[in-house]
């Protein structure tokens, strides 16, 4: 019925998640006044999400698994945080640990917010970029990852927060999978992933 | 009663915050209008590139649990011309810029209520000018900082705070002036452009009758959180879920 409709009037159906379908670390997303779709719009994110952990599938049967296990170096390098081990840093650690870290990990989000990237360093004062490399990958879900941990164990409304950033990393993940090729970067893609599907079923 | 002026674009916000101080006997001394017209920001609606000062349709977006209304196709110019209220026009949409500044340099009131375009940071020069500038956050403050908390907040726990704020340099840390906090029951209401202004003009208006300048400091033992722009599916799960109870 309502495909013959559409068809009838030449009504065109978005059927896709409309965020990813552009490179989103070229082209980033606003998200301002995004339009509202109804609970369709489920459908179409778990449907993004699921086909990228069957894209991560496939291509870890292809380029292998290792133990995938990370070991952090200091995170702190002269007056710099080093992303990439201050993350594994915080993935492996207690809650503990996790709430004293708080204030960096908001300051992080906050940047993340306003550029849409994730820096290879940031100054240890006052967490600017201190780098203008965003392209080492292996991040992103080790951001979403770290973020998932903070999501868990908040019961405020401060979870959205975190959770409002997984999603946005999560979507430039999806944006750029092809891009992933190291084993580490889609063995976590695929993890932020599926954690990420485990709070939408929560949510809805 | 507060001497004031108004600082607007023409959106849902400034046409519900007018039409509804004028219609309790608030009437500001001044109006600046940002209008660049080449420029269409996000939070216009379809209409309001579309309807000129001298339509007579009308289109009333109504929130009947708190009892309040506006006319989304009255234009603003339309309202203050009706209501003799003086005005200026900049042709620019940036708060900070050069023009902007010179015209609440002019303003004779200590206070303006600000309507200008969302997500804006107002900068030092602006804010050294003598004036105080009246926001109104949908947000209850502290708690709830930042961008589109409306939708966080009914997810979290089906309310809408909203906060009369002077704006400072920081973001929603400015003097809490009047507060208050809304349970919505009825359903279909649009977040952005019908229940994020009235709850806003409700407020606003609430403050104004009440109209002690009561600088309250926020509350430094509630926890401050500060939101950033929804996600498309927080902002789906927050209507589905408002809609549904």
């Amino acid at each position: 019925m309502i495909e013959s409709i559409t068809k009838d009037f030449n009504i065109k159906i978005e059927n896709k998640y409309t965020y990813t379908q552009r490179n989103l670390l070229k082209f980033p997303h606003k998200y301002q006044y995004s339009k509202f779709e109804g609970n369709l719009f489920f459908d179409k994110i778990k449907e993004d999400r699921l086909s990228s952990i069957s894209f991560f599938e496939n291509r870890l049967h292809k380029v292998g698994i290792n133990n995938n296990i990370l070991t952090h170096q200091e995170y702190k390098f002269n007056t710099n945080l080093i992303l990439k081990d201050f993350l594994i840093y915080l993935s492996n650690s207690t809650n503990e640990i996790l709430i004293k870290e708080k204030i960096v990990i908001h300051l992080l989000i906050k940047r993340f917010e306003v550029g849409k990237k994730l820096y290879l360093t940031y100054d240890l004062k006052e967490i600017r970029k201190s780098s203008l490399e965003f392209e080492e990958l292996l991040n992103y879900p080790l951001f979403s990852l770290v973020l998932y941990k903070y999501y868990s164990i908040t019961k405020t409304e401060e979870r959205f927060v975190y959770l409002n950033a997984i999603l946005k990393v999560n979507d430039i993940i999806s944006s750029v999978k092809s891009d992933f090729i190291l084993s580490d970067e889609i063995y976590y893609s695929k993890k932020a992933f599926e954690s990420e599907l485990k709070i939408i079923g929560e949510l809805i | 009663m507060i001497n004031f002026s108004v600082l607007l674009i023409n959106n849902n916000r400034s046409k519900a915050y007018l039409q509804n101080l004028i219609k309790n006997g608030f009437i500001p001394k001044k109006a600046i209008i940002l209008n660049d017209k080449n420029v269409t920001l996000a939070e216009h609606t379809e209409n309001d590139k579309l309807i000129s000062k001298d339509s007579n349709q009308k289109f009333i977006r109504r929130l009947i649990d708190l009892d309040i209304e506006f006319d989304e196709k009255e234009h603003i110019l339309k309202t203050v011309e009706n209501n003799n209220i003086e005005y200026i026009i900049v042709d620019s949409l940036d708060i900070n810029s050069k023009e902007v500044i010179k015209e609440v340099e002019n303003i004779d009131e200590e206070y303006i209520v600000y309507s200008g375009p969302g997500g804006t940071i107002l900068r030092a020069e602006i804010l050294s000018k003598g004036k105080k500038f009246i926001h109104v956050h949908p947000g209850w403050l502290p708690k709830f900082r930042g961008s589109t908390t409306i939708y966080y907040s009914m997810l979290h726990n089906s309310t809408v705070g909203c906060s009369v704020i002077l704006f400072e340099e920081g973001i929603d840390e400015g003097p809490v002036l009047y507060k208050q906090n809304y349970k919505i029951l009825e359903k279909q209401i649009d977040f952005d452009y019908v229940l994020d202004p009235l709850v806003r003009t409700k407020t606003l208006v609430g403050f104004f009758k009440n109209s002690l300048l009561n600088l309250e400091k926020q509350d430094e033992n509630e926890e401050a959180t500060t939101f950033f722009i929804v996600h498309p599916f927080i902002k789906h799960a927050s209507i589905i879920k408002y809609n549904k109870k």
